[in-house]
């Protein structure tokens, strides 16, 4: 073989070589690009839809606190009601009292405590939802204004208190 | 070069799952905002009809006098049976209890009928009677300030029953 032709030779696997190497690094070039482009895209579209997210959230948050107004009275749903005790000298009226939505609350609710400063003897309370938490207690008419508190305890261990007074309670009849 | 070309790879496809994650809570968040605005429409300017629901609970209180026909269902000697406070009251959003005027409930007896009325919206229109059994039925007359007038039979003793109410026959 003649000197011209191994240099022929050399010059053309040098070429070879050369696009080879300009092939890779396109190749890895592009994948790179496609790479950053793609990320940017996702991100941007990640970015965009957490700003939705909390939108909506912060939506629907408000939407449940207009359910939760329109629905539940500021009083707790504490109801109460008395029946005058018949043939006795003293006068002393049975008390009923409970919660009306008791199905409304942030959680369920676990107990009710009643506790009225008239009631010499400890509060009542009730853990019985399917009567609306509802205790019964007799009792000489309270001091008016009256000021038995509720206590609301919720299953999560929270607790809500509300006053009522024993004074307004509807009065209600014999069957 | 590759080992980061992969991770780049694989940091794309784990935000688009991300992503996809994400979309299928934001289209379920979607669905319940658009029920809460159904709900809340429903509430605020709904046919009440569809709002209102009687509601009674029975509450143990001391003996009372009951007739003979109670021999054998806890009547004593003295003629009387485990008392109860039958308290009764409509079950309406607070939002719309004052579209409501009054409310009727039809007490029928074997020798008495009477119908009382529950006229205070804060307790619910509440009325109440110290007894020893429920009726079976009640028709209940819900007496709106505008419109008609609502009525609907509300199924009193299956009521307690349903909540635990097992004395009588």
């Amino acid at each position: 073989m003649s000197e011209d032709a191994i240099v022929e030779r050399a010059r053309r696997t040098s070429r070879r070589a050369l696009w080879g190497t300009v092939l890779v690094v396109a190749v890895i070039a592009g994948l790179l690009w496609r790479n950053a482009t793609r990320l940017s895209a996702v991100e941007g579209r990640l970015a965009a839809q957490a700003d939705t997210l909390r939108a909506l959230e912060h939506q629907k948050s408000a939407l449940e606190q207009r359910v939760h107004s329109l629905n539940d009275a500021p009083d707790g749903g504490v109801r109460a009601a008395r029946h005058r005790v018949e043939n006795i000298a003293s006068v002393q009226y049975d008390f009923f009292l409970w919660i009306d939505d008791a199905q409304r609350t942030a959680a369920p609710i676990r107990e009710v405590r009643y506790s009225s400063p008239a009631w010499a003897d400890s509060a009542r309370t009730s853990t019985d939802a399917r009567t609306g938490f509802a205790v019964f207690r007799r009792a000489p008419p309270p001091p008016c204004p009256d000021s038995t508190r509720v206590t609301v305890i919720l299953a999560n261990d929270s607790t809500l208190t509300y006053p009522v007074d024993l004074c307004q309670a509807t009065t209600i009849g014999n069957r | 070069m590759v080992v980061a070309i992969g991770y780049g790879a694989l940091q794309v496809r784990t935000l688009d799952e991300d992503y996809r994650v994400k979309s299928d809570s934001l289209e379920m968040l979607g669905v319940q905002a658009d029920s809460l605005r159904a709900e809340v429409e429903r509430i605020a300017s709904g046919p009440l009809d569809s709002l209102v629901t009687p509601r009674i609970v029975a509450v143990a209180a001391g003996r009372v006098s009951c007739p003979k026909a109670w021999d054998g269902y806890g009547r004593d000697a003295h003629g009387l049976c485990p008392g109860y406070g039958f308290l009764l009251w409509l079950d309406v959003p607070y939002a719309r209890r004052s579209d409501i005027r009054e409310v009727d409930y039809h007490f029928s007896g074997i020798t008495t009928s009477a119908v009382r009325t529950g006229t205070e919206p804060s307790n619910g229109f509440l009325v109440g009677w110290l007894g020893w059994y429920p009726w079976a039925t009640i028709p209940v007359d819900v007496v709106l300030k505008a419109g008609p007038t609502i009525s609907l039979d509300f199924p009193m003793e299956q009521a307690l029953r349903d909540a635990g109410w097992s004395e009588g026959p």
